[in-house]
């Protein structure tokens, strides 16, 4: 019970947290809200998610929570590296657009390669 | 037939060392050399300014993809013709660079890829070759090309190709995209036989089997982010 009532909270400030992000990234404004319903909706029938997991051949609702967790972590991290590599990418951008600013030339016209 | 105007383009990352030589050795052989210090904490920049090259410096260091991109683009606003894309480490001939270059005005193809497998290499190390045999099948099933040779540094584009091909790989998965980027772009290509000759020094500073991981791991993140 007490759990419940603090995964409801937890998952009630993700829910929140992820319409407010729905400008930005529209995916996860999109996914994560029903994402943090299901989590509440678990929390307080949690046998619901053994019934969920015979559908998909796997014995204990545990298990497809531990399954269905891996796999949004991977996810979560593939798009946090995605995310990585587009900053990456403004920052090689801004840091060529400022070496091309400061180019040196030798000196004298006739040493030039 | 407009004249002829070479770029020679070199990224350097702490090759303060090697690249006076490789510098020198470019001189008649191109109206330009570029050398992209890439965030190099020894004296490369400016050894290879004092040898006559053109010197830009990246502040921090991004890898060779972005630092020939950076070159390339220099080379254009210089009004180069042709840009040849050049290893800061002493392993490439300038002497092929004339043939190279002509071979792609006869032939009228937009871009000229180096085969040392065409040519010949001098005291290549037998696991450079075993990787080098997977990466070129590795890249004729992912991009289609029949090259007989990969991720060789030594290259000429034409203006046009260097104008259209936009490298965004900034570390070695770069040698995979510009390929990529020849398909893409529907260009002409063609391969011609040039010397490689590894020296302790090269060897040294060469890629690992493990970087070919590395490579396919760029490749496939790049594609996601596109």
């Amino acid at each position: 019970m007490i759990f419940s009532i603090v995964l409801t909270v937890f998952l009630l400030g993700l829910f929140v947290y992820a319409l407010l992000q729905k400008k930005q990234f529209p995916l996860v404004g999109r996914l994560l809200p029903l994402v943090a319903l299901l989590g509440i909706y678990v929390a307080w029938f949690p046998n619901e998610t053994s019934r969920w997991a015979g559908w998909f051949g796997i014995g204990r609702g545990v298990d497809l929570m531990l399954y269905v967790w891996i796999m949004a972590s991977g996810l979560l991290f593939l798009v946090l590296h995605l995310k990585l590599v587009a900053q990456q990418r403004m920052m090689t951008d801004l840091v060529r657009a400022v070496a091309l600013q400061q180019v040196r030339v030798p000196s004298e016209p006739a040493r030039e390669a | 037939m407009e004249p002829v105007q070479i770029a020679v383009v070199i990224a350097a990352y702490e090759e303060g060392s090697a690249i006076a030589a490789v510098v020198e050795g470019l001189r008649g052989a191109c109206r330009w050399t570029i050398v992209v210090d890439d965030g190099s904490m020894d004296a490369t920049g400016a050894v290879a300014l004092a040898a006559g090259a053109h010197v830009i410096r990246h502040p921090v260091n991004l890898g060779q993809g972005a630092a020939l991109q950076t070159g390339i683009e220099h080379a254009l606003r210089l009004g180069a013709t042709h840009i040849v894309t050049f290893d800061a480490d002493g392993q490439h001939a300038p002497a092929e660079i004339a043939p190279m270059v002509e071979h792609a005005r006869s032939s009228d193809v937009d871009v000229v890829l180096g085969s040392r497998f065409l040519g010949r290499t001098v005291n290549m190390p037998r696991s450079k070759a075993l990787t080098l045999w997977l990466a070129v099948r590795f890249t004729r099933l992912t991009t289609g090309l029949r090259v007989t040779d990969t991720h060789n540094g030594f290259r000429v584009l034409t203006r046009t190709a260097a104008q259209r091909i936009r490298i965004r790989q900034n570390r070695m998965a770069h040698a995979s995209e510009l390929l990529e980027e020849i398909v893409a772009k529907h260009l002409r290509w063609s391969e011609f036989p040039v010397t490689i000759t590894y020296t302790p020094y090269s060897v040294a500073k060469g890629q690992r089997l493990l970087h070919s991981v590395a490579i396919i791991k760029d490749q496939l993140i790049g594609k996601l982010a596109k």
